[in-house]
């Protein structure tokens, strides 16, 4: 990869109070890739989400986009520099329908007035485009499966044109099938030239999908892999000791297959 | 407080996959409708039952009668639908209409002066209720429920318990007019339901009110300024309650201390008659309408009627029960 990465972070760390949640995260991602991030419950997967988003600030450090410095206070903020999280829970509002869904928070308006035809002629534009069909977009979000909410979810990184998605374990809540579909969503993401993290417990639905591998442990970067040029010993090893060399017989393969 | 609804109210996850994803069942249809159903039913009873009810002058008196509960209904439900509650409003109306009334008569001021020194006291209501919610983050059942009784000693220790009288009519006289023959606190509680309705409907701030009552931490991330959008209701529900603090000073033509005592209870029954659930982020203000209007048609209907007034009083609680029942019946056929 050459030219200025999309994101950049420059050892960047988390404290609450006392507690260290993040410490020295450094990484890079560029356009058109999809850089998995893996790692075990309270490694910091999910604080290093939350600043990326814009919810936490970092303590320490420094955070780059298109090589801009940037300091996030609120999520708007992150938004604003072309960020987007689809988030474990989607983030929907059940009780609004499918197009107020996709536009929540970005109406287009004309003054305090939102513009309601041009909010439900896009969402259809854009929904139509997906290969998750929905009955309607003025549906209710609470009459909608599994896989259809995780549409909208989706759709809504399109309806924003952010150029940098954040994916908290897209598949966690989904069957095998539904799953799959994800995961091609993710690679078209991709061939969009979007730069895609992807936030997963399972390093199988990883393999497939991601370009680079980066492991957490204890709040620290273990080590970030190019997927052509690692196996998936070595991030098993990665995730389970934070350090390739460590001894894993028999670990590997009950975790590798789980 | 953020993420969860006001009464704590759960939605349980639906089921992913569920075979009756994006229909909506012909019970749901027939429940929305209820409200109106019933308002036209209890209108075609007491219309054959009293020669006097149908005539225009009765329509007005009732339109009259609820323009107070119904300015606050229409601030409750702005609340309900942001998942909040705000259970000061009848203090507020206590305390407005003694703020009116001691800055005419005790101060001198002009009833113009006095009326926005009272529309003061309810943005103050409201900031300090925010203060309460989205500053220190305590649950606005609790907080508005202290800041009630709070106000409430503040207006019977500024009239040593004394209802305090209006002797300058100009409130009064106003809220007499009959611009177009119709009365003018009609007319305000026309334009609050007009305004709340265009603002709900067609504004971003109303759809990020729908936003934010049906899930708080996904309006947050989606970039929806929440705290402001809090702030902002509890201001509007403050407005409004001073708004009927100050038409109960000029029909009443005198400020007390204890008026509209437990008015949160007529007001949360209308609201609750009209649908809008608890939980949140959904209701419609035209069907809070309805709901008042049920509430108005049904007391002078019974008045109309002669029925005697302990009567009168039960079918009120029955009618705020059947509000409460079918609030739940179309809440959890919502969740499923």
């Amino acid at each position: 990869m050459t030219g200025t990465p999309l994101l950049s972070a420059d050892r960047i760390g988390k404290l609450f109070g006392h507690v260290r949640a993040l410490s020295d995260v450094s990484f890079d991602l560029h356009a058109g890739e999809v850089l998995a991030v893996l790692g075990d419950n309270g490694a910091g997967k999910s604080t290093l989400i939350k600043i990326l988003s814009g919810v936490y600030d970092v303590t320490e450090g420094r955070l780059r986009v298109r090589g801009q410095e940037v300091a996030f206070g609120k999520p708007a903020d992150a938004a604003a520099m072309g960020i987007a999280t689809v988030y474990q829970d989607l983030a929907l509002v059940d009780t609004r329908d499918v197009a107020a869904n996709l536009f929540l928070g970005r109406e287009f308006h004309r003054g305090p007035f939102v513009d309601r035809r041009r909010i439900y002629r896009e969402a259809e534009r854009i929904l139509a485009g997906l290969t998750i069909q929905l009955p309607s977009v003025r549906v209710p979000v609470y009459l909608l499966s599994g896989g259809q909410r995780q549409a909208v979810a989706i759709a809504r990184v399109l309806v924003g044109g952010a150029d940098i998605v954040i994916m908290d374990e897209p598949t966690a809540a989904l069957g095998v099938q539904e799953s799959e579909r994800v995961l091609r969503l993710v690679g078209d993401l991709r061939d969009a030239g979007k730069a895609v993290i992807l936030i997963s417990h399972n390093l199988q639905q990883v393999w497939q999908t991601a370009d680079r591998v980066m492991v957490m442990h204890l709040g620290r970067v273990a080590g970030i892999r190019r997927r052509a040029d690692s196996t998936v010993d070595e991030i098993v090893k990665l995730i389970v000791y934070g350090d390739p060399s460590a001894s894993t017989e028999g670990i590997s393969d009950a975790l590798a297959s789980s | 407080m953020a993420g969860s609804s006001v009464l704590g109210v759960l939605r349980p996850a639906r089921a992913p996959g569920s075979e009756r994803a994006g229909r909506r069942h012909l019970t749901d249809r027939i429940l929305d409708l209820g409200i109106y159903v019933a308002l036209v039913v209890l209108i075609g009873y007491f219309a054959q039952a009293s020669p006097y009810f149908l005539t225009q002058r009765n329509l007005l008196n009732i339109g009259a009668a609820v323009a107070v509960t119904g300015v606050l209904a229409a601030g409750m439900t702005i609340a309900l639908i942001a998942g909040q509650l705000d259970l000061t409003v009848g203090a507020n109306i206590a305390l407005t209409s003694v703020v009116v009334a001691v800055a005419v008569e005790s101060f001198g001021w002009s009833t113009p002066l006095a009326v926005l020194l009272g529309l003061a006291v309810g943005v103050g209501i409201g900031l300090l209720n925010s203060l309460l919610v989205v500053g220190v983050g305590i649950n606005s059942i609790i907080a508005t429920l202290a800041m009630g009784i709070v106000l409430r000693g503040v207006a019977l220790i500024s009239t040593g318990g004394q209802t305090k009288p209006l002797t300058n009519l100009a409130l009064p006289d106003f809220l007499q007019l009959r611009p177009l023959g119709v009365p003018t606190t009609v007319w305000i509680l026309l334009v609050v339901f007009a305004v709340c309705w265009v603002v709900l409907t067609f504004t971003r701030v109303g759809w990020h009110i729908y936003g934010v009552g049906g899930n708080a931490s996904a309006a947050l991330r989606a970039g929806v300024r929440t705290k402001w959008l809090y702030a902002g209701v509890f201001v509007t529900t403050g407005v409004l309650g001073a708004i009927g603090g100050i038409i109960t000073a000029g029909t009443s033509s005198s400020g007390g201390p204890n008026y509209a005592n437990g008015a949160e209870f007529d007001v949360l029954t209308a609201v609750l008659l009209g649908g809008i659930g608890l939980a949140g982020g959904s209701g419609r203000i035209q069907r809070t309408l309805a709901g008042v209007l049920v509430i108005g048609v049904l007391n002078n209907g019974l008045t109309l009627l002669s029925v005697n007034s302990y009567y009168q009083q039960l079918a009120r609680g029955a009618v705020f029960v059947l509000a409460v029942v079918l609030g739940a019946i179309g809440e959890r056929r919502r969740a499923r």
